[in-house]
């Protein structure tokens, strides 16, 4: 989604394959002697690098890393690094190798909320074990992650822990340290050996980030016995994406829920914590009206393939301030922007096309013309994503055009986020009727 | 070298061409040889024939008034045209003068001539010149009242010239076919039958896009605006039939009916036309300058609750591919 990028800003992941992301190289602090090398020499037979090759091209198609947790036989990684084998399983094969170790892994279960996954790796015998421990870590504290940043090697690199990322709808850990594409799924842990977090993502300039170490340890906690199906793997995903979706959006737009005025009208803007909102007042010379561009978003979007992304709420809203406009010329500058193309990720054996439907809504200050179009996600069953967009007609000197974009959602949760956002955008008091 | 002239009723020598250009027809539709203006001219009169022995014959063409000499009431449908025996038509005389004589070749190349004809050639088409001026005008409308950009008066110059070209392009086409098959062009009368097409196809689209702003959900037109449209382009190409060849009147409009037939049931194809598959979202709104108030409108949960129809369609087009691949 090309709107997408001006409000995400999780970062490229770090697994290395053929769209790997180049984050920008910055040295790091030359590493204090001593604790760093013996943190290498007692973390490395645990740490291991993840394959995942194309049976047809008998070629690699994605690198990362991962570590052996308990119990035995259990490497936990990124979801993205194994994507593949989730999504086109009979294409591709998945080997983890440490010291002159190989084995042949399976996806045993994936968070794919948080970017996790554990792997069955029955025929590993050795390696040591990394045990999740919630550590509590101050900003500034040492941290210390490991993997294969792009395939050279097992490394160790030291950085900051800096906090909790904010603006996200699921958590996420801000590490400042060179992570780099190679390094998801690799273990960020303490000085003193305890695990800290997953490495996986980054923005460069040293900017990472780290899945904080619970959702390890709680994924960890309902491991099935034996691998399931990808089919039943991507089942779940369906159903952690519909439940994340529930908890980030039925509590939002709701009567009362903040607003911005823009023009005449009050519209929505930061419905929680996680939204943050840009905006910007253009006045291009090619016409002649004020635009007013007000976007509110989370920070993050959720893995679903190397091509779709899913899991992100957001809206814009444009005001076209046309006080020296005629009616009808305002009507045709409000129709060009709200005919305005989106375009999505994804591809046809992920998504359906797009269908729309449109309308005319009467809210009890205000009548709208409104759209909403939405496509199926094909590999994950009772999923869609929408975009609603709509203006209040009868705009004399303003025009309002709005868009809400939803996507991984049930479609019933859809439904209700689009009554209240339309629901929540008014003339503002003096104006209404 | 002998020439055929054409007198009006005030002696002026509107139209002159050789005798050697014979055949030739005269009436008063542009594409004549030669043009002559008057109540009792018929569009296509009379057409001039060279016989065996080199005489001139002017012969009456279709349903015309006939031909006298003038000065005598009496009617004919053919008479011979000599230097000593002109043919009157209507109120214009056909003359043929001989070039020894050169009795009236001093104010037949007069400048004023060709300005005449000029400001003949002006007049004789206030149709046409009406249909060009009127699109004109219709675009300078569009342009300067409806488009947000700056530069009114360059959006109206735009919009108007944009239209003279694209109607002069697909007229143009006409005419060529019509020179082609025919040996007759008629640029104007095109003109005139494509601007007339023009406006009431704008007419239709107008009223389908009213209809898509105030009823945008509705069905009860799924039919009746194909098959209006489908009449517009019926009668688009019969008028462009009926010009081209005013004969086989029933053949026209059989071709004009299954012309008529052929869109209609395009258009309704096209409803069921399968989009290619795309990663974009095109929206199709429709705004118009309508009282809020007046408009047909849900409530917000009515219309989240409609969306259940997309939602069926989204889950059948998955269905429908799901049977296709197995």
């Amino acid at each position: 989604m090309h709107l997408r990028a001006c409000v995400v800003v999780t970062g490229a992941f770090l697994v290395l394959g053929p769209r790997a992301a180049h984050s920008q190289g910055v040295a790091a602090a030359p590493p204090p002697a001593g604790d760093v090398a013996q943190a290498f020499k007692q973390l490395a037979p645990a740490v291991v690098r993840i394959e995942v090759r194309e049976t047809g091209a008998v070629a690699l198609s994605s690198v990362g890393s991962g570590f052996f947790a308990a119990p035995s036989g259990r490497i936990v990684t990124n979801y993205h690094v194994i994507s593949r084998l989730v999504n086109e399983p009979a294409r591709h094969r998945g080997r983890a190798t440490w010291g002159s170790d190989t084995v042949d892994i399976q996806v045993l279960a994936v968070d794919v909320v948080h970017d996790l996954a554990v792997l069955d790796a029955p025929d590993a015998h050795g390696g040591a074990m990394l045990t999740p421990v919630i550590a509590s870590l101050s900003k500034g504290d040492r941290v210390l992650a490991m993997g294969h940043p792009r395939d050279l090697g097992l490394s160790i690199i030291e950085g900051t822990y800096n906090g909790q990322v904010e603006h996200v709808l699921t958590p996420r850990l801000h590490f400042t340290g060179p992570l780099n594409p190679g390094m998801s799924g690799g273990p960020a842990v303490t000085p003193a050996g305890a695990l800290v977090g997953v490495n996986v993502a980054t923005m460069g300039e040293e900017l990472a980030f780290l899945v904080p170490a619970e959702f390890v340890t709680a994924l960890l906690d309902q491991l099935p016995a034996t691998p399931p199906t990808a089919e039943a793997l991507r089942r779940d995903m369906a159903t952690q994406l519909g439940r994340m979706g529930v908890e980030a959006l039925d509590s939002l737009f709701v009567p009362g829920a903040p607003t911005v005025q823009l023009g005449p009208y009050r519209a929505p803007t930061e419905p929680s914590a996680a939204f943050q909102c840009w905006g910007d007042t253009r006045e291009p010379k090619e016409v002649v009206y004020k635009l007013v561009i007000h976007r509110c978003g989370t920070d993050e979007e959720v893995f679903l393939s190397e091509t779709l992304n899913a899991g992100m709420v957001y809206f814009s809203h444009q005001l076209l301030d046309g006080a020296s406009l005629s009616r009808i010329r305002l009507l045709t500058a409000s129709e060009q922007a709200f005919n305005d193309k989106l375009t999505f990720d994804g591809t046809a054996r992920e998504a359906t096309r797009f269908r729309c439907t449109t309308g005319n809504v009467r809210t009890t200050t205000m009548t709208f013309r409104a759209e909403v179009c939405a496509r199926r996600l094909k590999s994950l069953e009772g999923l869609y994503e929408a975009v609603l967009r709509a203006t209040p007609l009868g705009a004399t000197a303003h025009s309002l055009v709005t868009t809400l974009t939803m996507s991984g959602l049930r479609f019933d949760l859809i439904q209700r986020t689009v009554a209240r956002y339309l629901a929540s955008i008014t003339l503002a008091p003096e104006l209404a009727p | 070298m002998s020439w055929i002239e054409v007198v009006d009723a005030r002696g002026r020598v509107v139209a002159r061409r050789t005798a050697e250009g014979v055949p030739c027809t005269l009436g008063s539709a542009p594409d004549n040889t030669l043009l002559i203006e008057g109540p009792d001219v018929a569009a296509y009169h009379a057409r001039i024939d060279q016989e065996a022995d080199g005489r001139l014959t002017v012969t009456v063409l279709g349903q015309s008034s006939g031909l006298h000499r003038p000065g005598a009431p009496e009617r004919a449908l053919s008479l011979a045209l000599t230097p000593s025996a002109p043919v009157a038509v209507g109120g214009s005389i056909i003359r043929l003068v001989d070039e020894v004589t050169g009795a009236v070749a001093e104010g037949a190349h007069a400048p004023e001539l060709s300005a005449s004809r000029w400001r003949t050639f002006v007049a004789r088409r206030p149709v046409q010149w009406g249909a060009a001026a009127l699109l004109a005008l219709c675009g300078a409308a569009i342009g300067y009242f409806t488009m947000p950009g700056t530069g009114r008066a360059a959006n109206a110059l735009a919009v108007a010239v944009a239209l003279l070209l694209v109607e002069c392009a697909w007229v143009g086409l006409w005419a060529l076919a019509g020179r082609i098959r025919h040996g007759r062009a008629r640029f104007g009368q095109h003109f005139v039958a494509a601007t007339a097409i023009a406006i009431v196809g704008w007419g239709v689209a107008e009223v389908e896009s009213w209809r898509q702003f105030l009823w945008p959900g509705a069905t009860a037109f799924a039919i009746v605006l194909p098959a209006v449209t489908a009449l517009v382009w019926a009668l688009a190409i019969l008028l462009h039939l009926r010009i081209m060849n005013r004969a086989h009147w029933h053949r026209h409009v059989r071709i004009a009916a299954g012309v008529g037939l052929a869109v209609f049931f395009l258009i309704l194809a096209a409803r069921d036309y399968r989009v290619p598959w795309s990663d974009e979202v095109e929206f199709s709104a429709v705004l118009k300058p309508a009282p809020a108030a007046l408009v047909p409108a849900r409530d917000p949960a009515r219309f989240a609750a409609s969306l259940e129809a997309l939602r069926g369609k989204l889950d059948a087009e998955d269905e429908h591919q799901a049977s296709a691949e197995k």
